[in-house]
């Protein structure tokens, strides 16, 4: 009974949360196209529980449905209302999933309670619906016909089946015959070829309003039983043509692949005399090939991990059979180096896109926060995202929810202030959050913006100097003031809201998104807002670097802060008492590597080249003997014994086979600047 | 032989191996492989026995020199240091490294029952990463704990802990 295929649960929290958003966006923008799309996801995921044999499931979902079916109609008053119930629901449903049969006591009181209610509002809604559309049936009608497509079916048993075997095929059927009748069309025609009990074929026509995709995933976890193939026959629903039915019978006694052909030119022929005007804007593809799939597929995130790190290890192996051509010259053997590069580097491009995903996949879950708190301290947000199809690495979309979500939280709950205050200032009552994602450079900015009050530099000090993180006498910047907030130990809130201060500070957030290579900026002005920038590059798994050498060691620096390289004499860089080069007529701080790092493998060169890097709008220089080239490097972690040298972001593998460590100057320029806030 | 000798229960696997003068053995199951010593990239500002980092076949593997942590003259790269290579688990997860050892002698079968408790009164240096004493042939091994003396938190441990407490 309670084989609950990973699959299923994977898939039907995707269908919530595709019914989530599009309530969630029903409610700014009331399009029809959006309920259509939630009612359609709460169908497929009430399929897919029947299957599971979770009719509880399947019958909550089905409440959803009939109540969504009466938002669809229009024929609502509290459309506001009821959309917020429905959101309860699906929440309730998304719990569910961690516990499908309902077993334990506590959801099993809470679902009881749950199903009554949604079973009231259900019948409510019916019965409004049947008013209403009584007093306007026939343009509802002619609506819903508009965008029927008549499908034929063919499905082809591949293991024995006989009609008390309770396979869910049987239930399948039914829903499909269903979708055309819960459209006021029950002209379907099932068609059962039984031979001694055992079927052999279905030939299913059905007129509704779902694409074949939609159908085809109402196969999804049985499709290796079943050998299936749908047709779209017509974009209208060809069982109001009179002639429709005969003909049907007159092709009873045809094999599927005629029968296809028999109806598309039945399907066009319709087309062509009744409907000219559309055919320009929508032709169909006449045959949906049956062997057709749909254009993505599911693939472990395991997966694309090993594939990863397989292309990384090829990069590796690339660069030692360069440098192994190189040193041999043997035509052919150079040539096929160079082919393989090309090649590799595709791949590998072709790879790390695989481990983008577009921000919006995190956004259901943001937008719903912003709803809901926003709501819970009755004040008014408007949430805009812009960028949202911006990728980042997965990994990135997992671990920056959470700061991301703390960020918001903090927007609305200090940020925001409320409509009676905002209407005094002189602002438009509703507040708004502005959440910007797009690439710079080798990294992608997320940017989050409200129009709030902005911070207090005053009152962040006095908290600061109160709980000890800084000290009194210390004199701080504005900018500096505000970054005390992400000092561990401090909160602004003066008491602990439901919404933000739930013991996770910026602090975390800090940490978070520093753990990700990442960093975050903060501006903001009293009394008009704050923005907070997150700055993340692109992925951790390969960057482009500059390869140094120095004392016999090989440092790998990321491109994308080196600014500028000099030849500086060695000497210049001793007894200088403020470790400050002039640099292009200007004053640039400088980090002597071979000091800082104590590397002492040989005698320092004559001149020494001081590469400078840019580190948050500061630049500094630093020091090596020596500059390799451009290096490709293929991040590795280098364990958890070296966590204290944080100034080391990881290691590279050179051609070669040694080990090149990768420098993360920001943190270098930290180790190097940075004065304890309170001594 | 290993048949004969079920009965007589617990044969335990040790590879024996020498650091400095002494000669120590570790518990077989921990050993991944046994290296040579490879191009070791020093990584700065660590302490002193954590060693470098090393290529073991595309992986960037941690070093360990052990005679440095346990206070020991720091190992002279001669032909026959080798590089043992091991796996401990660390907070759920499982972690490898290598640790250099001055010479790697043999595998042992030994009688569980044979360990002996450490004396307790030599408090020179950190028997806590002891797990036992074993005779053999007139000779004496020290049976390392790998999870004691190889944790990470150890680390800031030894900076700072003294007095070096026995285990049973």
């Amino acid at each position: 009974m309670s084989q609950f295929d990973k699959l299923f649960i994977e898939e039907a929290n995707e269908q919530l949360e595709i019914a989530e958003q599009a309530l969630l966006n029903y409610e700014t923008n009331a399009a029809p196209a959006l309920i259509e799309e939630a009612f359609r996801a709460l169908h497929t995921f009430k399929g897919a529980a029947y299957i599971f044999s979770l009719k509880e499931l399947g019958d909550f979902a089905h409440h959803i449905e009939s109540i969504l079916d009466g938002v669809r109609q229009g024929s609502l008053s509290s459309i506001d209302e009821i959309i917020g119930k429905l959101l309860v629901y699906l929440d309730h449903l998304k719990r569910l999933m961690s516990d499908p049969e309902i077993n334990n006591e506590n959801e099993r009181l809470k679902h009881d309670k749950i199903s009554a209610e949604i079973n009231i509002l259900s019948k409510e809604i019916a019965n409004e619906v049947k008013n209403f559309e009584q007093k306007n049936c026939n343009s509802t009608i002619q609506e819903i016909e508009d965008d029927c497509c008549t499908f034929y079916l063919s499905i082809i048993p591949k293991i024995k089946l006989s009609e008390s075997s309770n396979h869910p095929i049987f239930n399948i059927i039914e829903e499909i015959t269903e979708l055309g009748s819960s459209q006021n069309n029950p002209h379907f025609i099932t068609e059962e070829n039984e031979e001694a009990q055992i079927i052999q074929h279905w030939d299913i026509y059905v007129a509704c309003p779902q694409s074949a995709e939609d159908l085809e995933d109402l196969f999804m976890f049985i499709d290796s039983d079943v050998d299936l193939g749908i047709n779209k026959i017509a974009d209208s629903n060809l069982f109001e043509k009179e002639e429709f039915e005969p003909f049907l019978e007159s092709i009873k006694g045809f094999s599927p692949a005629e029968k296809i052909n028999e109806l598309n030119a039945f399907g066009n022929s319709i087309q062509h005399t009744e409907i000219e005007v559309t055919e320009e804007i929508n032709t169909p593809d006449p045959v949906i090939n049956p062997n057709l799939k749909s254009s993505s597929i599911r693939v472990n995130t395991n997966k694309i991990d090993q594939l990863m790190n397989l292309v990384s290890e090829l990069v590796t192996d690339q660069a030692s059979l360069s440098l192994f051509a190189e040193k041999y010259h043997i035509p052919e053997l150079e040539n096929l180096v160079e082919n393989m590069d090309r090649h590799i580097i595709q791949l590998r491009d072709i790879t790390f896109d695989m481990t983008l995903v577009p921000i919006e996949s995190m956004m259901g879950r943001l937008r719903r926060l912003v709803r809901d708190s926003s709501k819970a301290l009755g004040k008014e947000v408007e949430f805009i995202v812009d960028g949202g199809n911006t990728e980042l690495d997965k990994i990135f979309i997992d671990s920056l929810t959470d700061p991301l979500m703390h960020i918001l939280r903090n927007s609305i709950d200090h940020g925001i202030e409320c409509p009676e205050v905002r209407k005094e200032a002189g602002k438009p009552e509703k507040g708004t959050i502005r959440f910007e994602a797009y690439y710079s450079g080798a990294n992608v900015h997320i940017d989050i913006s409200d129009d709030g009050k902005g911070l207090d530099t005053e009152v962040i000090w006095e908290k600061a100097v109160q709980k000890g993180i800084v000290d009194k006498n210390r004199n701080l910047s504005t900018k500096e003031m505000m970054e005390l907030i992400f000092e561990p130990g401090f909160s602004t809130a003066k008491n602990i809201t439901d919404v933000s201060g739930r013991g996770v500070g910026m602090d975390v957030v800090r940490k978070n998104i520093t753990e990700l290579k990442g960093e975050i900026e903060l501006n903001s002005e009293k009394g008009k807002g704050t923005k907070i920038t997150i700055k993340v590059p692109l992925t951790l798994s390969i960057i482009d670097g500059l390869l140094v050498k120095i004392a016999e060691e090989f440092f790998v620096i990321p491109i994308q802060v080196v600014k500028k390289c000099y030849e500086v004499p060695y000497g210049k860089l001793l007894h200088n008492f403020n470790d400050i080069l002039i640099l292009d007529d200007r004053q640039i701080p400088f980090i002597n590597l071979r000091e800082e790092l104590a590397l002492n493998g040989n005698p320092p060169p004559e001149y020494t080249i001081a590469i400078t890097v840019l580190n948050r709008n500061k630049e500094v220089a630093i020091t090596a003997d020596e500059i390799i080239g451009e290096y490709q490097a293929v991040l590795k972690p280098i364990g958890q014994h070296y966590k204290d040298q944080d100034f080391i972001s990881g290691a590279t593998i050179l051609g070669d086979g040694t080990v090149a460590l990768v420098l993360d100057t920001n943190k270098l320029v930290e180790l190097k600047s940075k004065l304890p806030l309170n001594s | 032989m290993n048949q004969e000798e079920e009965n007589s229960q617990n044969i335990k696997s040790f590879l024996s191996f020498r650091l400095n003068k002494e000669k120590f053995a570790m518990e077989v199951e921990k050993v991944i492989e046994i290296l040579e010593v490879p191009r070791i990239t020093h990584v700065p500002k660590a302490p002193e026995y954590m060693k470098g980092v090393i290529n073991l076949r595309g992986k960037v593997l941690p070093l360990i020199d052990t005679c440095v942590k346990f206070g020991l003259p720091a190992i002279d790269l001669k032909i026959e240091t080798c590089i043992v290579v091991v796996a401990i688990q660390i907070n759920n997860e499982m972690i490898q490294f290598g640790i250099l050892v001055d010479e790697v002698l043999e595998v042992l079968e030994e009688d569980e029952k044979e360990i002996q408790s450490s004396p307790s009164i030599e408090k020179k240096n950190s028997i806590e990463f002891i797990k036992g004493i074993l005779k053999v042939d007139e000779e004496f091994l020290m049976i390392l704990d790998l999870d004691k003396a190889f944790s990470i938190d150890e680390v800031h441990l030894l900076k700072t802990s003294e007095e070096v407490s026995t285990p049973a």
